[in-house]
Protein backbone atom coordinates (compact mmCIF):
# COMPACT_ATOMS: atom_id res chain seq x y z
CA UNK A 1 0.00 0.00 0.00
CA UNK A 2 2.97 2.16 1.26
CA UNK A 3 4.44 1.34 -1.97
CA UNK A 4 1.30 2.01 -4.61
CA UNK A 5 1.00 5.36 -2.72
CA UNK A 6 5.18 6.17 -3.39
CA UNK A 7 4.53 4.94 -7.22
CA UNK A 8 1.40 7.45 -7.11
CA UNK A 9 3.34 10.46 -5.46
CA UNK A 10 6.22 9.54 -8.26
CA UNK A 11 4.02 9.70 -11.46
CA UNK A 12 2.57 13.55 -11.01
CA UNK A 13 6.00 14.77 -11.22
CA UNK A 14 6.69 12.71 -13.83
CA UNK A 15 3.58 13.55 -15.67
CA UNK A 16 4.18 17.49 -15.15
CA UNK A 17 7.59 17.14 -16.02
CA UNK A 18 6.36 15.51 -20.00
CA UNK A 19 3.85 18.20 -20.29
CA UNK A 20 6.68 21.03 -19.32
CA UNK A 21 8.83 19.20 -21.77
CA UNK A 22 7.05 19.59 -24.52
CA UNK A 23 6.47 23.45 -23.39
CA UNK A 24 10.33 23.93 -23.25
CA UNK A 25 10.83 22.02 -26.41
CA UNK A 26 8.11 24.28 -28.16
CA UNK A 27 9.86 27.40 -27.06
CA UNK A 28 12.96 26.46 -27.63
CA UNK A 29 12.34 25.84 -31.80
CA UNK A 30 10.87 29.51 -31.43
CA UNK A 31 13.98 30.71 -29.30
CA UNK A 32 16.41 28.70 -32.71
CA UNK A 33 13.78 30.00 -35.23
CA UNK A 34 14.23 33.84 -34.14
CA UNK A 35 18.04 33.27 -33.87
CA UNK A 36 18.32 31.91 -37.50
CA UNK A 37 16.39 34.58 -38.88
CA UNK A 38 18.03 37.18 -36.50
CA UNK A 39 21.68 35.85 -37.97
CA UNK A 40 20.10 36.26 -41.52
CA UNK A 41 20.11 31.92 -42.13
CA UNK A 42 16.67 32.52 -43.67
CA UNK A 43 16.40 29.67 -45.73
CA UNK A 44 17.88 27.61 -43.05
CA UNK A 45 14.95 29.16 -40.94
CA UNK A 46 12.08 28.54 -43.47
CA UNK A 47 13.51 25.04 -43.70
CA UNK A 48 12.96 24.58 -40.27
CA UNK A 49 9.58 25.99 -39.75
CA UNK A 50 8.13 23.42 -42.67
CA UNK A 51 9.31 20.31 -40.45
CA UNK A 52 7.87 21.80 -37.29
CA UNK A 53 4.03 20.16 -36.68
CA UNK A 54 2.45 23.43 -35.90
CA UNK A 55 -0.47 20.96 -35.27
CA UNK A 56 0.59 20.43 -31.72
CA UNK A 57 -1.52 22.21 -28.84
CA UNK A 58 1.95 23.80 -27.49
CA UNK A 59 2.74 25.58 -30.49
CA UNK A 60 -1.19 27.62 -30.51
CA UNK A 61 0.52 30.73 -28.25
CA UNK A 62 3.30 30.49 -30.62
CA UNK A 63 1.65 30.54 -34.02
CA UNK A 64 1.72 34.21 -34.48
CA UNK A 65 5.35 34.60 -33.67
CA UNK A 66 6.25 31.25 -36.41
CA UNK A 67 4.29 32.92 -39.47
CA UNK A 68 5.63 36.18 -38.60
CA UNK A 69 9.42 34.59 -38.46
CA UNK A 70 8.16 32.58 -41.90
CA UNK A 71 7.32 35.53 -43.44
CA UNK A 72 10.56 37.92 -42.31
CA UNK A 73 12.30 35.06 -43.73
CA UNK A 74 10.80 35.17 -47.07
CA UNK A 75 10.75 39.11 -47.12
CA UNK A 76 14.53 39.18 -46.26
CA UNK A 77 15.08 36.52 -49.51
CA UNK A 78 12.83 38.94 -51.71
CA UNK A 79 10.25 36.25 -52.25
CA UNK A 80 7.63 38.71 -51.59
CA UNK A 81 4.29 36.58 -51.98
CA UNK A 82 4.87 34.09 -49.36
CA UNK A 83 5.92 36.80 -47.28
CA UNK A 84 2.71 38.47 -47.68
CA UNK A 85 0.90 35.11 -47.21
CA UNK A 86 2.58 34.45 -44.08
CA UNK A 87 2.16 37.96 -42.83
CA UNK A 88 -1.50 37.99 -43.05
CA UNK A 89 -1.67 34.46 -40.99
CA UNK A 90 -0.86 36.74 -37.68
CA UNK A 91 -3.52 37.82 -35.55
CA UNK A 92 -4.33 41.38 -37.07
CA UNK A 93 -4.95 43.02 -33.20
CA UNK A 94 -1.66 42.36 -31.31
CA UNK A 95 1.15 44.57 -32.05
CA UNK A 96 2.44 41.17 -34.34
CA UNK A 97 -0.04 41.49 -36.07
CA UNK A 98 -0.02 45.49 -37.30
CA UNK A 99 3.54 45.10 -38.07
CA UNK A 100 3.12 42.25 -40.76
CA UNK A 101 -0.14 43.87 -42.05
CA UNK A 102 2.31 47.14 -42.63
CA UNK A 103 4.80 44.76 -44.20
CA UNK A 104 2.41 42.74 -45.86
CA UNK A 105 1.01 45.82 -47.68
CA UNK A 106 4.48 47.22 -48.58
CA UNK A 107 4.89 43.75 -50.45
CA UNK A 108 1.73 44.37 -52.37
CA UNK A 109 2.48 48.34 -53.27
CA UNK A 110 6.11 46.96 -54.35
CA UNK A 111 4.55 43.90 -56.69
CA UNK A 112 2.57 46.83 -58.10
CA UNK A 113 -0.91 45.32 -56.70
CA UNK A 114 -1.21 48.64 -55.22
CA UNK A 115 -5.37 47.66 -54.55
CA UNK A 116 -4.78 44.84 -52.62
CA UNK A 117 -1.89 47.04 -50.53
CA UNK A 118 -4.49 49.74 -50.34
CA UNK A 119 -7.61 47.08 -48.85
CA UNK A 120 -4.99 45.81 -46.42
CA UNK A 121 -4.05 49.84 -44.93
CA UNK A 122 -7.88 50.40 -44.55
CA UNK A 123 -8.65 47.42 -42.97
CA UNK A 124 -6.37 48.05 -39.88
CA UNK A 125 -7.40 49.01 -36.69
CA UNK A 126 -4.74 51.20 -35.45
CA UNK A 127 -3.69 52.13 -31.63
CA UNK A 128 -2.13 55.26 -32.31
CA UNK A 129 -1.57 58.55 -34.24
CA UNK A 130 2.04 57.61 -35.28
CA UNK A 131 0.61 54.41 -37.12
CA UNK A 132 -2.53 56.24 -38.19
CA UNK A 133 0.03 58.62 -40.28
CA UNK A 134 2.00 55.74 -41.35
CA UNK A 135 -0.81 54.51 -42.89
CA UNK A 136 -1.46 58.08 -44.35
CA UNK A 137 2.31 58.02 -45.79
CA UNK A 138 1.61 54.16 -47.36
CA UNK A 139 -1.53 55.28 -48.88
CA UNK A 140 0.10 58.77 -50.27
CA UNK A 141 2.91 56.90 -52.01
CA UNK A 142 0.58 54.20 -53.61
CA UNK A 143 -1.36 57.66 -55.21
CA UNK A 144 2.22 59.08 -56.15
CA UNK A 145 2.74 55.74 -57.61
CA UNK A 146 -0.91 55.65 -59.63
CA UNK A 147 0.20 59.36 -60.95
CA UNK A 148 -3.07 60.27 -59.03
CA UNK A 149 -2.54 63.70 -58.36
CA UNK A 150 -5.93 64.55 -57.01
CA UNK A 151 -5.90 61.52 -54.30
CA UNK A 152 -2.12 62.63 -53.19
CA UNK A 153 -3.35 65.98 -52.39
CA UNK A 154 -6.51 64.93 -50.21
CA UNK A 155 -3.96 62.13 -48.39
CA UNK A 156 -0.96 64.65 -47.70
CA UNK A 157 -3.70 66.83 -45.76
CA UNK A 158 -2.97 64.41 -43.06
CA UNK A 159 0.46 64.76 -42.47
CA UNK A 160 1.55 66.87 -39.27
CA UNK A 161 4.93 66.65 -39.11
CA UNK A 162 4.89 65.55 -35.86
CA UNK A 163 6.65 62.92 -36.37
CA UNK A 164 10.26 62.56 -36.60
CA UNK A 165 10.52 58.79 -38.33
CA UNK A 166 7.59 60.32 -40.81
CA UNK A 167 8.54 63.75 -41.65
CA UNK A 168 11.21 63.13 -43.75
CA UNK A 169 9.99 60.79 -45.92
CA UNK A 170 6.71 62.83 -45.96
CA UNK A 171 8.84 65.95 -47.22
CA UNK A 172 10.37 63.67 -50.04
CA UNK A 173 7.26 62.68 -51.20
CA UNK A 174 5.95 66.54 -51.72
CA UNK A 175 9.17 67.21 -53.70
CA UNK A 176 8.48 64.25 -55.53
CA UNK A 177 5.05 65.42 -55.96
CA UNK A 178 5.99 68.50 -57.51
CA UNK A 179 8.40 67.42 -59.77
CA UNK A 180 5.82 64.78 -61.18
CA UNK A 181 2.73 66.74 -61.70
CA UNK A 182 4.75 69.16 -63.63
CA UNK A 183 6.92 66.87 -65.72
CA UNK A 184 6.12 67.00 -69.42
CA UNK A 185 6.83 63.68 -71.50
CA UNK A 186 8.45 63.80 -74.34
CA UNK A 187 6.48 63.09 -77.40
CA UNK A 188 7.76 59.82 -79.76
CA UNK A 189 5.58 61.50 -82.39
CA UNK A 190 7.82 64.42 -82.18
CA UNK A 191 10.57 62.36 -82.08
CA UNK A 192 9.76 60.42 -85.18
CA UNK A 193 8.96 63.57 -87.20
CA UNK A 194 12.53 65.09 -86.18
CA UNK A 195 14.06 61.72 -87.76
CA UNK A 196 12.52 61.76 -90.50
CA UNK A 197 14.05 65.39 -91.16
CA UNK A 198 17.30 64.61 -90.39
CA UNK A 199 18.38 60.95 -88.91
CA UNK A 200 19.83 60.82 -85.70
CA UNK A 201 17.57 63.97 -84.42
CA UNK A 202 14.71 62.67 -82.64
CA UNK A 203 17.20 60.98 -80.43
CA UNK A 204 18.91 63.50 -79.71
CA UNK A 205 15.41 64.84 -78.43
CA UNK A 206 15.34 61.95 -76.48
CA UNK A 207 18.29 62.76 -74.51
CA UNK A 208 20.54 59.94 -76.36
CA UNK A 209 22.87 61.78 -77.88
CA UNK A 210 25.50 59.48 -78.43
CA UNK A 211 22.92 57.25 -80.19
CA UNK A 212 21.70 60.10 -82.43
CA UNK A 213 24.83 61.66 -83.71
CA UNK A 214 25.81 57.38 -84.26
CA UNK A 215 22.33 56.84 -86.03
CA UNK A 216 23.42 59.89 -88.48
CA UNK A 217 26.97 59.38 -89.33
CA UNK A 218 25.67 55.56 -90.11
CA UNK A 219 22.46 57.28 -92.38
CA UNK A 220 24.47 59.75 -93.81
CA UNK A 221 27.66 56.87 -94.63
CA UNK A 222 24.75 54.83 -96.15
CA UNK A 223 23.33 57.32 -98.52
CA UNK A 224 26.75 58.68 -99.73
CA UNK A 225 27.33 54.92 -100.35
CA UNK A 226 23.82 54.88 -102.23
CA UNK A 227 24.48 58.36 -104.12
CA UNK A 228 27.72 57.35 -105.39
CA UNK A 229 26.65 53.92 -106.76
CA UNK A 230 23.22 56.08 -107.68
CA UNK A 231 25.64 58.67 -109.76
CA UNK A 232 28.33 56.24 -111.28
CA UNK A 233 26.98 52.72 -111.84
CA UNK A 234 22.70 54.02 -112.50
CA UNK A 235 19.84 52.84 -110.75
CA UNK A 236 19.82 49.10 -111.82
CA UNK A 237 23.10 47.98 -110.60
CA UNK A 238 22.85 45.41 -108.30
CA UNK A 239 25.52 47.43 -105.84
CA UNK A 240 22.98 50.53 -105.86
CA UNK A 241 20.39 48.49 -105.27
CA UNK A 242 21.79 46.75 -102.18
CA UNK A 243 23.47 49.69 -100.56
CA UNK A 244 19.93 51.83 -101.27
CA UNK A 245 17.52 49.05 -99.77
CA UNK A 246 20.62 49.48 -97.01
CA UNK A 247 19.67 52.96 -96.72
CA UNK A 248 16.23 52.63 -96.55
CA UNK A 249 16.39 49.78 -93.74
CA UNK A 250 18.98 51.94 -91.20
CA UNK A 251 16.57 54.76 -91.87
CA UNK A 252 13.46 53.60 -90.91
CA UNK A 253 14.80 52.13 -88.31
CA UNK A 254 16.15 55.30 -87.12
CA UNK A 255 12.69 56.93 -87.04
CA UNK A 256 11.32 53.91 -85.27
CA UNK A 257 14.35 54.02 -82.83
CA UNK A 258 13.65 57.69 -81.87
CA UNK A 259 10.13 57.03 -81.38
CA UNK A 260 11.09 53.91 -78.99
CA UNK A 261 14.02 55.86 -77.04
CA UNK A 262 11.37 58.17 -76.34
CA UNK A 263 9.32 55.64 -74.53
CA UNK A 264 12.28 54.29 -72.93
CA UNK A 265 13.18 57.76 -71.55
CA UNK A 266 9.70 58.28 -70.20
CA UNK A 267 9.42 54.89 -68.62
CA UNK A 268 13.12 54.99 -67.53
CA UNK A 269 12.02 58.78 -65.93
CA UNK A 270 8.87 56.64 -64.24
CA UNK A 271 10.81 53.64 -62.71
CA UNK A 272 13.69 55.93 -61.43
CA UNK A 273 10.86 58.57 -59.11
CA UNK A 274 8.68 54.77 -58.46
CA UNK A 275 11.81 53.40 -56.70
CA UNK A 276 12.51 56.45 -54.82
CA UNK A 277 9.04 56.12 -53.94
CA UNK A 278 9.19 52.85 -52.41
CA UNK A 279 12.47 53.61 -50.99
CA UNK A 280 11.12 56.41 -49.14
CA UNK A 281 8.12 54.98 -47.99
CA UNK A 282 10.33 51.35 -46.96
CA UNK A 283 11.97 53.36 -44.35
CA UNK A 284 9.51 54.76 -42.03
CA UNK A 285 8.47 50.86 -41.58
CA UNK A 286 11.87 50.11 -40.64
CA UNK A 287 12.30 52.73 -38.46
CA UNK A 288 9.21 52.25 -36.30
CA UNK A 289 8.91 48.92 -36.29
CA UNK A 290 12.63 47.94 -35.73
CA UNK B 1 14.90 8.40 -4.80
CA UNK B 2 13.10 10.78 -6.35
CA UNK B 3 15.90 13.43 -6.53
CA UNK B 4 17.85 10.40 -7.83
CA UNK B 5 15.40 9.88 -10.35
CA UNK B 6 14.86 13.28 -11.49
CA UNK B 7 19.00 13.51 -11.91
CA UNK B 8 18.52 10.27 -14.18
CA UNK B 9 15.86 11.66 -16.11
CA UNK B 10 17.56 15.53 -16.70
CA UNK B 11 21.31 12.95 -17.72
CA UNK B 12 19.34 11.03 -20.65
CA UNK B 13 18.08 14.89 -22.14
CA UNK B 14 21.35 15.98 -22.26
CA UNK B 15 23.13 13.05 -23.80
CA UNK B 16 19.99 13.18 -26.09
CA UNK B 17 21.35 16.79 -27.07
CA UNK B 18 23.95 15.47 -29.24
CA UNK B 19 22.64 12.23 -29.92
CA UNK B 20 19.89 13.63 -32.45
CA UNK B 21 21.69 15.26 -34.52
CA UNK B 22 23.67 12.52 -34.90
CA UNK B 23 21.26 10.54 -35.47
CA UNK B 24 19.95 12.56 -38.28
CA UNK B 25 23.51 12.80 -39.82
CA UNK B 26 24.04 8.71 -39.93
CA UNK B 27 20.37 8.76 -41.45
CA UNK B 28 21.18 11.12 -44.14
CA UNK B 29 18.84 14.43 -43.29
CA UNK B 30 22.17 16.33 -43.52
CA UNK B 31 19.77 19.69 -43.71
CA UNK B 32 18.33 18.93 -40.90
CA UNK B 33 21.06 17.85 -38.93
CA UNK B 34 22.87 21.15 -40.16
CA UNK B 35 20.20 23.17 -38.00
CA UNK B 36 20.04 21.16 -34.91
CA UNK B 37 24.02 20.98 -34.83
CA UNK B 38 23.55 25.05 -35.14
CA UNK B 39 20.90 24.61 -32.60
CA UNK B 40 23.58 23.47 -30.10
CA UNK B 41 26.05 26.33 -31.34
CA UNK B 42 23.64 28.97 -30.29
CA UNK B 43 23.13 27.87 -26.76
CA UNK B 44 27.06 27.03 -26.32
CA UNK B 45 29.78 29.61 -25.92
CA UNK B 46 32.71 27.45 -24.65
CA UNK B 47 35.20 26.70 -27.37
CA UNK B 48 36.00 23.21 -26.27
CA UNK B 49 32.30 22.27 -26.79
CA UNK B 50 30.91 24.42 -29.96
CA UNK B 51 34.21 23.34 -32.02
CA UNK B 52 32.96 19.43 -32.32
CA UNK B 53 29.56 20.75 -33.18
CA UNK B 54 31.02 22.89 -36.06
CA UNK B 55 33.05 20.16 -37.30
CA UNK B 56 30.24 17.89 -37.19
CA UNK B 57 27.76 21.27 -39.14
CA UNK B 58 30.77 21.60 -41.87
CA UNK B 59 30.48 17.65 -42.32
CA UNK B 60 26.80 18.13 -43.51
CA UNK B 61 27.20 20.93 -45.73
CA UNK B 62 29.66 18.75 -47.18
CA UNK B 63 27.47 15.82 -48.00
CA UNK B 64 25.20 18.00 -49.61
CA UNK B 65 27.59 19.46 -51.58
CA UNK B 66 27.71 23.31 -49.95
CA UNK B 67 31.88 23.58 -49.66
CA UNK B 68 31.29 27.53 -49.65
CA UNK B 69 29.19 26.81 -46.44
CA UNK B 70 31.43 24.13 -45.03
CA UNK B 71 34.43 26.32 -45.32
CA UNK B 72 33.10 29.40 -43.54
CA UNK B 73 31.99 26.57 -40.49
CA UNK B 74 35.55 25.06 -40.13
CA UNK B 75 37.44 28.41 -40.81
CA UNK B 76 35.03 29.41 -37.52
CA UNK B 77 36.86 26.35 -35.75
CA UNK B 78 39.26 28.08 -32.42
CA UNK B 79 42.18 25.29 -33.44
CA UNK B 80 44.15 26.05 -30.32
CA UNK B 81 41.24 24.03 -28.13
CA UNK B 82 41.60 20.98 -29.98
CA UNK B 83 44.32 18.02 -28.98
CA UNK B 84 46.60 17.84 -32.10
CA UNK B 85 45.08 14.74 -32.83
CA UNK B 86 41.78 16.13 -33.36
CA UNK B 87 43.89 19.20 -35.06
CA UNK B 88 44.79 16.73 -37.91
CA UNK B 89 41.40 15.76 -38.50
CA UNK B 90 39.83 18.42 -38.72
CA UNK B 91 42.27 20.43 -40.98
CA UNK B 92 42.28 16.87 -43.47
CA UNK B 93 38.12 17.56 -43.78
CA UNK B 94 38.98 21.38 -44.12
CA UNK B 95 41.82 20.50 -46.95
CA UNK B 96 38.98 18.37 -48.55
CA UNK B 97 36.42 20.90 -48.71
CA UNK B 98 38.92 23.45 -50.05
CA UNK B 99 39.47 21.02 -52.71
CA UNK B 100 35.77 20.62 -53.35
CA UNK B 101 35.34 23.93 -53.88
CA UNK B 102 38.49 24.39 -56.09
CA UNK B 103 40.38 26.93 -53.82
CA UNK B 104 43.60 24.39 -54.42
CA UNK B 105 45.94 26.89 -52.87
CA UNK B 106 44.11 26.89 -49.45
CA UNK B 107 44.61 22.78 -49.91
CA UNK B 108 48.04 23.16 -50.06
CA UNK B 109 48.14 26.49 -46.93
CA UNK B 110 45.57 23.66 -44.39
CA UNK B 111 47.93 20.87 -45.32
CA UNK B 112 51.31 22.65 -44.76
CA UNK B 113 50.10 23.18 -41.21
CA UNK B 114 49.97 19.45 -40.44
CA UNK B 115 52.49 17.52 -38.16
CA UNK B 116 52.48 13.78 -40.20
CA UNK B 117 53.52 12.33 -36.78
CA UNK B 118 49.92 13.07 -35.39
CA UNK B 119 48.36 11.02 -38.37
CA UNK B 120 46.95 7.74 -38.58
CA UNK B 121 48.50 6.26 -41.55
CA UNK B 122 44.82 6.33 -43.93
CA UNK B 123 45.27 9.91 -42.96
CA UNK B 124 48.09 10.68 -44.11
CA UNK B 125 47.61 8.91 -47.25
CA UNK B 126 44.61 10.76 -47.97
CA UNK B 127 46.20 14.34 -46.73
CA UNK B 128 48.68 13.03 -49.82
CA UNK B 129 46.68 12.55 -52.22
CA UNK B 130 44.85 15.97 -52.14
CA UNK B 131 48.51 17.78 -51.95
CA UNK B 132 49.13 15.66 -55.13
CA UNK B 133 45.57 16.79 -56.61
CA UNK B 134 46.24 20.30 -55.85
CA UNK B 135 49.61 20.74 -57.18
CA UNK B 136 48.19 19.04 -60.42
CA UNK B 137 45.88 21.71 -60.78
CA UNK B 138 48.37 24.50 -59.40
CA UNK B 139 50.69 23.71 -62.24
CA UNK B 140 53.52 22.38 -60.12
CA UNK B 141 54.40 19.62 -61.81
CA UNK B 142 57.63 18.81 -59.80
CA UNK B 143 56.06 18.69 -56.17
CA UNK B 144 52.48 17.16 -58.03
CA UNK B 145 54.76 14.27 -59.19
CA UNK B 146 56.64 13.77 -55.35
CA UNK B 147 53.44 13.37 -53.53
CA UNK B 148 51.84 11.20 -56.59
CA UNK B 149 54.20 8.91 -56.16
CA UNK B 150 54.60 9.41 -52.49
CA UNK B 151 50.87 8.39 -52.36
CA UNK B 152 51.10 5.41 -54.17
CA UNK B 153 53.48 4.28 -52.50
CA UNK B 154 51.71 4.28 -49.37
CA UNK B 155 48.28 3.02 -50.45
CA UNK B 156 49.32 0.50 -53.35
CA UNK B 157 50.96 -2.84 -53.14
CA UNK B 158 53.65 -4.87 -55.51
CA UNK B 159 53.66 -4.99 -57.97
CA UNK B 160 50.87 -2.73 -58.93
CA UNK B 161 52.71 0.29 -57.10
CA UNK B 162 55.27 -0.23 -59.86
CA UNK B 163 53.23 -0.19 -62.90
CA UNK B 164 51.69 3.04 -61.33
CA UNK B 165 54.95 4.40 -60.75
CA UNK B 166 56.05 4.40 -63.96
CA UNK B 167 53.20 5.53 -65.38
CA UNK B 168 53.05 8.68 -63.22
CA UNK B 169 56.69 9.21 -64.44
CA UNK B 170 56.04 8.83 -67.72
CA UNK B 171 52.86 11.14 -67.39
CA UNK B 172 55.25 14.12 -66.15
CA UNK B 173 58.03 13.65 -68.64
CA UNK B 174 58.49 17.16 -69.97
CA UNK B 175 57.26 16.19 -73.35
CA UNK B 176 54.03 14.76 -72.58
CA UNK B 177 53.08 17.93 -69.48
CA UNK B 178 50.31 19.94 -70.91
CA UNK B 179 51.89 22.34 -73.32
CA UNK B 180 49.77 25.52 -72.62
CA UNK B 181 49.61 27.97 -75.70
CA UNK B 182 51.75 31.35 -74.76
CA UNK B 183 49.62 34.82 -74.62
CA UNK B 184 52.42 36.59 -75.69
CA UNK B 185 53.03 34.42 -78.86
CA UNK B 186 49.15 34.43 -79.48
CA UNK B 187 49.39 37.94 -79.34
CA UNK B 188 52.23 38.30 -81.34
CA UNK B 189 50.12 35.60 -83.88
CA UNK B 190 46.91 37.53 -83.81
CA UNK B 191 48.23 40.64 -85.96
CA UNK B 192 48.21 37.84 -88.74
CA UNK B 193 44.24 37.44 -89.93
CA UNK B 194 43.30 33.65 -88.94
CA UNK B 195 46.83 33.16 -87.80
CA UNK B 196 46.01 33.92 -84.01
CA UNK B 197 42.91 30.90 -84.30
CA UNK B 198 45.64 28.40 -85.96
CA UNK B 199 47.72 29.02 -83.03
CA UNK B 200 44.87 28.73 -80.51
CA UNK B 201 44.04 25.16 -81.79
CA UNK B 202 41.09 25.78 -84.60
CA UNK B 203 43.17 26.37 -87.83
CA UNK B 204 40.15 25.55 -90.11
CA UNK B 205 38.69 28.64 -88.05
CA UNK B 206 41.27 30.71 -88.94
CA UNK B 207 41.13 29.72 -92.57
CA UNK B 208 37.84 31.32 -92.59
CA UNK B 209 38.69 34.15 -90.72
CA UNK B 210 41.67 35.26 -92.85
CA UNK B 211 39.12 34.69 -95.66
CA UNK B 212 36.80 37.19 -94.24
CA UNK B 213 39.81 39.97 -93.96
CA UNK B 214 41.21 39.10 -97.36
CA UNK B 215 37.61 39.39 -98.52
CA UNK B 216 36.88 42.92 -97.14
CA UNK B 217 39.65 44.31 -98.16
CA UNK B 218 40.09 43.37 -101.46
CA UNK B 219 36.38 44.57 -101.39
CA UNK B 220 37.87 48.02 -100.41
CA UNK B 221 40.45 47.73 -102.62
CA UNK B 222 38.75 47.31 -105.75
CA UNK B 223 36.26 49.91 -105.14
CA UNK B 224 38.52 52.48 -104.26
CA UNK B 225 40.71 51.15 -107.83
CA UNK B 226 37.59 51.74 -109.46
CA UNK B 227 36.47 56.10 -107.95
CA UNK B 228 33.96 53.85 -105.38
CA UNK B 229 35.93 56.01 -102.77
CA UNK B 230 32.94 55.72 -100.12
CA UNK B 231 31.64 52.73 -100.96
CA UNK B 232 35.44 51.68 -100.46
CA UNK B 233 36.88 53.25 -97.38
CA UNK B 234 33.94 52.65 -95.48
CA UNK B 235 32.57 49.31 -96.67
CA UNK B 236 35.95 47.99 -96.79
CA UNK B 237 37.40 49.85 -94.26
CA UNK B 238 35.07 49.82 -91.53
CA UNK B 239 33.98 45.61 -92.62
CA UNK B 240 37.98 44.89 -92.23
CA UNK B 241 38.33 46.62 -88.71
CA UNK B 242 35.42 44.28 -87.60
CA UNK B 243 36.21 41.06 -88.25
CA UNK B 244 40.17 41.73 -87.32
CA UNK B 245 39.34 42.92 -84.33
CA UNK B 246 36.71 40.57 -83.48
CA UNK B 247 39.32 37.89 -84.76
CA UNK B 248 41.44 39.28 -81.62
CA UNK B 249 39.15 38.71 -78.84
CA UNK B 250 38.48 35.50 -80.38
CA UNK B 251 42.42 34.21 -80.05
CA UNK B 252 42.58 34.98 -76.77
CA UNK B 253 38.82 32.93 -75.71
CA UNK B 254 40.41 29.97 -77.96
CA UNK B 255 43.39 30.25 -75.70
CA UNK B 256 42.14 30.19 -72.61
CA UNK B 257 39.78 27.48 -73.43
CA UNK B 258 42.90 25.62 -75.27
CA UNK B 259 44.84 26.07 -72.19
CA UNK B 260 41.77 25.10 -69.91
CA UNK B 261 40.82 21.76 -71.41
CA UNK B 262 44.19 20.87 -71.43
CA UNK B 263 45.06 21.11 -67.99
CA UNK B 264 42.03 19.24 -67.05
CA UNK B 265 42.51 16.57 -69.34
CA UNK B 266 46.06 15.64 -67.66
CA UNK B 267 44.94 16.14 -63.98
CA UNK B 268 41.87 13.74 -65.02
CA UNK B 269 44.69 11.18 -66.54
CA UNK B 270 46.36 11.85 -62.82
CA UNK B 271 44.02 11.49 -60.88
CA UNK B 272 42.72 8.17 -62.48
CA UNK B 273 46.35 6.71 -62.49
CA UNK B 274 46.29 7.56 -58.61
CA UNK B 275 42.89 6.35 -57.56
CA UNK B 276 43.07 2.71 -59.85
CA UNK B 277 42.24 -0.29 -57.04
Amino acid sequence: MRLLLFCLLLSFPVMGLAQTDDSLKVREDVRFTHYLVTSGQYNDAIYFINHLDLNRTSFKSYLDSIYFLKGWAYYSTKTLDSASHYFLLTTPQTSLGVKSRFFSAYNYIYKRNFAEGDQILQSMALPDSQLIELRFLQQAGIALLNRNFSEFEQIRGNFTDKWYSLSETEGKLNDYYDILSTKRMKSPWIAGAMSMIVPGSGKIYAGKVGEGISALFSNAILAGITIENYRKAGPRNFKTIFFGSLFTIFYCGNVYGSMISVQVVNNEFNSIYDNKILFDIHIPLRTIFN
Amino acid sequence: MIFIFLCVLSLISATAQTGYPDSLLASGDYRLASLEYERLISKTTEARELNPLRYQRAKCFKLLGEYSRAQVEFSKISYWALPDSLVAVYKYEEALCDYLAGSFSNVIFQTDQLDSSALTNDLNANVTLLRALSYNELMEWDKALQAALLYNRKVHSLPLADSIANLLVDYYQPKKLPRLKSEKKANIYRMVPGLGQAYAGRPIEGLFNFSLNAAFLSFGAYQIWHHYYITGYFVGALGLNKVYFGGHARTAFLLNKHNYKVRKDFCEKVKTALLYR
